[in-house]
């Protein structure tokens, strides 16, 4: 339990983390369900470039950087979609994905 | 280093994964998603990368997942439990996902991933950071900074004009025509 560990185990765990986001933004029904399954799919590509500066990368810290600008780019699209989906139930009274075929504001 | 730590953020991480991916009510996967969220931050404590662990859990678990939680209540989804999907599509998501995962191990698993210990780490990492983000050479990355703050503030703007209270000028248009003709 003491042996240290092989960092190819941060990047399997970041793989198994974005396959689940695929799973529940191809499953869920609720917008704010799949932005919250994108959410996890960001959250887990920022993971991806810190393992990889840490373990894989030369010197630098590039991929930390890479990693804050995932989170903002991701903050703000959070931002403009879930706009558009109060938008949405504001005409709708629906935020359901296979309801909301026509986005005509 | 050791497996033990790992073990235990990767089982976390899993869970609160899964329940936030396929929990059907919907205010349950919000919290799932601040837990993995959290458990993210903490890996991050773990690479060396505390700058980064600060700032997920600024932005992400108390910026994104409240917005989230907003959302929900905005919506009013947070009452009924979201209608579960049917076997069929549950089969073809999982299929995919399953594909995806195959490939990404396999990729990992090639040996084409060659550990080099980045030795430069220090553990103050916030110094380094603002000196890449704010250098104009070659390797720095102002320009980026200079675009994000520019998208932040157009998401910031516009997130407010698309989600105001008062109605759009085009819905008054029709308001006002409607009344000529009845």
């Amino acid at each position: 339990m003491n042996e240290p560990l092989d960092p190819i185990r941060w990047l399997q765990l970041s793989a198994v983390l974005f396959s689940i986001a695929i799973y529940g933004m191809m499953t869920r029904r609720n917008a704010v369900g799949v932005l919250m399954c994108v959410e996890i799919a960001l959250n887990s590509a920022a993971l991806n470039f810190v393992i990889l500066n840490r373990y894989y990368a030369g010197p630098g810290l590039d991929g930390q950087v890479m990693a804050l600008f995932v989170i903002a780019v991701a903050a703000a699209e959070a931002v403009v979609a879930i706009a558009i989906f109060i938008l949405l139930y504001r005409q709708s009274r629906t935020v359901d994905v296979n309801e909301a075929g026509e986005l005509k504001l | 280093m050791n497996e033990g730590i790992f073990f235990v953020i990767a089982i976390f991480s899993f869970g609160c994964a899964v329940m936030a991916a396929q929990a059907r009510q919907l205010l349950v996967a919000a919290v799932s998603l601040m837990g993995l969220l959290a458990a993210t931050a903490g890996i991050y404590v773990l690479l060396d990368a505390d700058f980064i662990a600060g700032v997920q859990i600024l932005v992400y678990v108390a910026g994104t997942v409240v917005l989230i939680v907003f959302a929900v209540m905005l919506t009013q989804s947070g009452g009924k439990e979201e209608t579960r999907p049917f076997m069929r599509r549950r089969l073809g998501a999982l299929a995919v996902s399953g594909g995806f995962l195959f490939a990404a191990l396999s990729a990992l698993a090639s040996g084409q991933l060659k550990p080099s210990d980045n030795a430069s780490l220090s553990s103050d990492t916030v110094r380094p950071i603002g000196r890449l983000l704010l250098s104009p050479d070659a390797g720095g990355y102002v320009l980026p900074l200079e675009l994000i703050s520019l998208l932040l503030l157009v998401v910031l703007i516009g997130g407010i004009v698309l989600a105001r209270a008062d109605a759009a000028p085009e819905s008054r248009d029709e308001m006002r025509g409607e009344g000529r003709e009845g």
